[in-house]
């Protein structure tokens, strides 16, 4: 049970601060680093070497009016991208600073997937308060994905929290001290990456927001303010798939570099869904869901299995 | 009744982003899949047939350059061979290579252009500006000689407006020659990408006989196992003279269309590189309008000269010619009555043709699908609307 002492709240305000700060400048990295890849500049013009960007941005989106379509369910329309955002930030509360953590559990990485799977309920709501047939379909979209993609990232942490014996991120941790899960399990390790990509709808799999389809999917009402809150839970999202990616499979904060180390498997993990970003083209729905059920899942089963009968062996 | 009670009707566009400009899509879906869509064109229409009809032959250049403004030197040529068929000019041979050349350059810009849409309409925008990347060096060698980015107004009757140097000809080939290289980057984003592969092979898949009897022309027919081009079957300028190789892939989906775009691009280059190499010394200017050529300034400019092509008059008759653009094939038929407006002139374009085809191939698809297939078609809407 959490404690509200004013430890408690610095550090949620350093939380919150620390979540907008990493969208802010996640999100400029990936528009300059996008930038360099298809050969121009990226932002320049605001603050040094276009590092206020984002906080203008801010300003702009804030700056808006708050818009909500005359047909919209305007309470869920209201609700819903701010929900959204508060899911990110609860997962983000669950995730451990060191020996600190908000909310201690045994069972965080349980929790996390739980919160996960919250998500596209979350977006569905979204999506039909909009009224919007765009919205509508980017929502079904969504949600269709997201369910594919979720059994893949179970079955991919699986065996993980077979071998470690545990649903704690710490322990998972500890238990990759002779080797990276990457190495052991670098099947789960696949799996995972899709898994994560599909589920923060990120290129290639962003069909929930093809924009050359769908113009924004499930966002394409959602403007100024409430775009904002949206972005700026995705850009948590991304932290969160990037510190699981580290702590899962790129054996976290142990090994001799601790924290620092950690700090920068996690920023290769945000590069690597940046980059992908700037390669591939987006796949279609029923290739997205034929490449999940069809291949993924089996994929994910047989590997499970593979992993147990090597661990039972191996006891 | 049931089932058709599910399906939702939406309009796509005309300010949806991938419809490439201003097209409206009514299109009927269930979910993702699309049962129909019917393109509601016409909101760029200026009236280009009648506009010709009010005004002098040139003074309706530059409005004819606005229709297709992706490749306006096609078109631009056209009407010149044109009017130069009705005056009985002999253009100069140097003239007639500039201008064939300039054309294959135009053919690459615009299939970069066609590319890049195409990229995005996928879902990447990487390909989008490498292809930006790649055309600019073009668009910027039309505009040091032409002095425009995208219209050119780079013919005259009789030739040129202006003669290109020697240096500027090694330009081209020099560009041309790196065009080439990085070509093979953006085939490795495209046709040699997996996914790419996956959105584009057995998608849109149009028949050979379907294809001829949609009266689809250009790339899409090409793709579709019908060795077409009017640059071999019916050709005028240096196209008589050249050694061109037909492309064609008998798959008739949206990857062949991009395969014969990418080689057709392959070809242009060689024979850019050939007539920059072998282009023929000589003036750029011959027929009754020579007083205008640029190496006469600033006679050129004088009142009597202007007046003299401003007053540019037909003999009574009617003519024809037609010509490959990027597109497919465009079409002119004059009709004059003598004097210096046409009695009519009819425009024949190849997107509106290729847009013919896109219900057909819409049928039962994706919505995803179905932006492939639209944006494999190559549509420019300044020309079908016209």
């Amino acid at each position: 049970m959490a404690v509200f002492d004013i430890t408690i709240i610095i550090g949620a305000v350093l939380l919150t601060l620390f979540g907008g700060l990493f969208a802010a400048y996640i999100g400029l990295l990936e528009r300059k680093l996008i930038g360099r890849i298809h050969s121009r500049y990226g932002p320049t013009m605001v603050g040094p070497y276009g590092l206020l960007q984002t906080v203008a941005d801010a300003i702009k989106f804030m700056q808006k009016d708050f818009f909500v379509p005359k047909r919209a369910d305007k309470l869920l329309f209201i609700v819903s991208p701010v929900f959204l955002t508060f899911l990110s930030f609860l997962l983000l509360s669950y995730l451990p600073w060191g020996n600190f953590s908000f909310i201690v559990s045994q069972y965080d990485l349980l929790i996390i997937l739980g919160i996960v799977a919250l998500s596209p309920v979350i977006i569905l709501v979204a999506a039909w308060a909009s009224n919007s047939k765009y919205s509508s379909i980017g929502g079904l979209r969504a949600v269709t994905q997201i369910l594919a993609y979720e059994g893949v990232l179970f079955l991919s942490i699986l065996p993980l929290v077979f071998i470690s014996g545990s649903f704690s991120l710490a322990e998972i941790i500890s238990a990759q001290k002779n080797y990276w899960f990457m190495f052991s399990e670098p099947f789960a390790f696949l799996l995972f990456l899709f898994a994560v990509i599909a589920i923060t709808e990120r290129q290639p799999f962003d069909l929930p927001e093809a924009e050359s389809e769908l113009v924004q999917g499930w966002l394409t009402e959602f403007g100024g303010p409430f775009f904002a809150v949206i972005l700026l839970g995705q850009y948590i999202m991304l932290y969160v798939a990037s510190f699981l990616l580290a702590a899962l499979f790129l054996g976290g904060w142990g090994g001799a570099f601790g924290w620092i180390g950690f700090a920068v498997k996690v920023f290769a993990g945000v590069l690597v869904f940046i980059i992908s970003r700037a390669t591939y083209f987006r796949m279609r729905l029923d290739q997205l869901l034929d490449f999940s059920w069809k291949f993924l899942v089996p994929l994910g089963f047989a590997n499970f299995l593979l992993s147990l009968l090597i661990v039972y062996t191996s006891l | 009744m049931e089932q058709e009670a599910k399906r939702t009707k939406i309009n796509f566009g005309p300010q949806h982003p991938s419809t490439h400009g201003v097209l409206n899509l009514l299109v009927e879906v269930e979910g993702d899949t699309v049962y129909s869509a019917e393109p509601h064109i016409g909101f760029l229409h200026r009236g280009f047939e009648k506009l010709a009809e009010e005004r002098r032959y040139i003074q309706f250049l530059p409005a004819l350059e606005k229709g297709d403004y992706v490749a306006a030197f096609a078109w631009d040529d056209l009407y010149m061979a044109l009017l130069e068929k009705a005056l009985g000019i002999e253009i100069p041979r140097r003239a007639a290579a500039i201008r064939t050349m300039m054309n294959e350059v135009q053919r690459i810009v615009s299939h970069l252009l066609w590319l890049a849409a195409f990229g995005q309409d996928l879902g990447q925008p990487t390909v989008f500006l490498w292809s930006f990347r790649e055309r600019e060096p073009f668009i910027n060698l039309f505009e040091e000689v032409t002095g425009g980015r995208l219209h050119y107004y780079y013919s005259r009757p009789g030739g040129l407006k202006r003669d290109v140097s020697r240096d500027y000809l090694d330009r081209v080939i020099a560009a041309v020659a790196k065009f080439e290289e990085r070509l093979s980057e953006l085939e490795a984003m495209t046709t040699k990408n997996i996914i790419f592969q996956k959105r584009t092979k057995g998608v849109g898949i149009l028949s050979k006989e379907d294809a001829m009897h949609c009266g689809v022309t250009g790339p899409v027919l090409r793709a579709s196992g019908v060795g077409e081009d009017i640059r071999k079957s019916d050709p005028f300028l240096m196209y008589p003279h050249l050694d061109l190789k037909v492309i064609t892939r008998n798959e008739g989906d949206a990857f062949a269309r991009t395969e014969v775009r990418i080689e057709e691009m392959k070809e242009s280059a060689r024979l850019v590189k050939f007539l920059a190499r072998t282009i023929p010394e000589g003036p750029v200017m011959a027929g009754p309008y020579s007083e205008t050529a640029s190496e006469k300034w600033p006679d050129s400019m004088s009142m009597a000269s202007m007046l003299k092509v401003f007053g540019l008059s037909i003999p009574q008759g009617e003519w024809f010619l037609r010509h490959e653009s990027p597109r497919g094939e465009i079409a002119m038929h004059l009709i004059s009555e003598g004097g210096p407006k046409p009695y009519r002139l009819r425009l024949k374009s190849p997107s509106f043709c290729n847009l013919y085809a896109f219900s057909r191939l819409a049928k039962n698809t994706k919505i995803a699908d179905m932006v492939a297939i639209l944006g494999s078609l190559d549509l420019v809407f300044g020309e079908v609307d016209r």
